[in-house]
């Protein structure tokens, strides 16, 4: 079955920023590869595999497991940002 | 019901002071307002009732002319700045002057740049002592677009040079150019969070952030990550958004990050104070706001790839002015965090005609400094 790459962002509560590396060694075992450990903004960034769906299902088992650890405040999926092209009028 | 001035034209003094008004009473007609001196009245009437007042008044041999009351405006010089020889309008409209006088010049302050990173070879910069690292898997710190290097010049960059208009805010701050954007321009929040936990790490006093992503709703990791800037005493500014197309009628929304609550957002004006063509207008929600203005119309500044200089238009321009006058209020007054914030919305200066949801508080400017006491 193909798979889908996904990446997220999960935020600490600031109740246990200090215990971030615990949280971090939850998070690797709920499925998440961790990329960055940001300790200064209580922010972790990584990214997950799920089985793409057949049905359209937009339910992602990883992040279910990620959101109830103790001390994560939310799992938000990765935005892209971006600054114009050089060649825009507009920056 | 219109206002009219009626003027009764006679030198006859005695005429104005008593027949006049005993004519405007006879007629129903309010001689409050009425000034026998000048033989002016000011009346609530209309065209058919004051054309029998004049017959009648005509048929007396007492003459009147009556015209619609018109209004009148304060004659006020427009503003409008230009690029001179020695600085650009932006650093102008901001009361440059006003840093260079008391001599402050961002010293001591740490500034982090999050963008395309920086041109390592520009000549303005080869003397600063700029710290540089990338956030892109697979490129290094150095600028190869000129968005970060434009940016960077117009917080930090020199007051003069030997090629053109001084153009930076605040010349002597210590630049940390993140690169959180690629070559291409791109970057997602990965690379965006890291460079803020970076810049806190380097406990920088001011983060600027020339970018964004036109979504609607606050993006929760940036809640998190503004909140606890501020607490540890950094203050996160970032572009409003250039969605907006006004002259067709499209304000545009202020995007991710800047829509966050504890971000602050920056439009843009242009060099007559009016809201930029494409700067983005203020959301609903808490944190949606436009907080500030600054000028973000053909903005002057370095430039990578060889090319010195560019002049280009943007939020992203309006926002590290306000970066380096930050850079400047944290330096001279020791603000940091929320007080910063504070202090620069106290800074600023109305502009007439601009309404709150497109430019916040108003036009940033350098506030008046004390002069740094000899150490």
């Amino acid at each position: 079955m193909p798979e889908q790459k996904r990446e997220w962002v999960v935020t600490l509560d600031d109740n246990y920023l200090d215990r971030i590396d615990q949280i971090v060694a939850e998070l690797e075992r709920a499925g998440l590869r961790v990329e960055r450990v940001l300790a200064t903004i209580g922010q972790v960034t990584g990214c997950t595999t799920v089985a793409e769906p057949t049905q359209g299902s937009i339910e992602d088992p990883c992040r279910e497991r990620m959101t109830v650890i103790t001390g994560v405040l939310s799992v938000d999926a990765v935005r892209q940002f971006s600054a114009p092209s050089p060649d825009s009028d507009v920056q | 019901m219109t206002r009219y001035v009626v003027t009764f034209d006679t030198p006859d003094f005695a005429v104005l002071q008593d027949e006049a008004p005993e004519l405007l009473s006879s007629e129903g007609i309010s001689t409050e307002r009425y000034y026998p001196r000048l033989g002016i009245g000011i009346v609530d009437s209309d065209a058919d009732e004051l054309q029998t007042f004049s017959a009648r008044c005509r048929d007396r041999n007492r003459p009147v002319t009556f015209t619609p009351e018109l209004t009148y405006y304060a004659i006020e010089e427009p503003s409008q700045f230009t690029d001179t020889d020695q600085l650009t309008w932006g650093l102008q409209a901001i009361g440059i002057d006003r840093a260079r006088d008391a001599g402050h010049t961002g010293a001591g302050v740490r500034v982090a740049v999050l963008d395309t990173g920086v041109n390592l070879d520009h000549p303005d910069f080869t003397s600063r002592g700029i710290t540089a690292e990338s956030f892109i898997e697979g490129e290094g710190p150095h600028d190869a677009h000129g968005h970060g290097t434009h940016c960077i010049g117009t917080a930090c960059g020199p007051w003069e040079t030997d090629a053109g208009p001084g153009y930076g805010v605040a010349p002597e701050a210590e630049i940390f150019a993140g690169k959180v954007l690629g070559d291409d321009g791109t970057g997602s929040d990965s690379s965006i969070l890291a460079g803020i936990d970076w810049a806190l790490q380097h406990d920088c006093q001011v983060i600027s952030m020339s970018l964004g992503a036109d979504v609607r709703e606050v993006h929760p990791p940036y809640v998190a990550a503004g909140r606890r800037a501020l607490e540890l005493g950094s203050l996160i500014v970032a572009a409003a958004g250039n969605n907006a197309q006004r002259s067709a009628g499209n304000f545009g929304f202020v995007g991710a990050p800047a829509n966050s609550p504890h971000i602050m957002a920056v439009a843009a004006v242009d060099s007559a104070l009016r809201t930029a063509e494409f700067s983005a207008r203020s959301l609903p929600h808490e944190g949606g706001e436009v907080d500030l203005a600054a000028p973000g119309v053909d903005i002057h500044s370095a430039w990578t790839g060889g090319e010195r200089y560019r002049s280009i238009s943007g939020t992203s321009m309006a926002t590290p002015h306000v970066a380096g006058i930050a850079a400047l209020t944290s330096g001279a007054t020791g603000a940091r965090g929320q007080e910063l914030w504070d202090a620069l919305i106290a800074s600023t200066t109305a502009l007439e005609g601009e309404p709150s949801e497109d430019v916040g508080a108003g036009l940033t400017v350098i506030p008046e400094l004390a002069e740094p006491r000899a150490s």
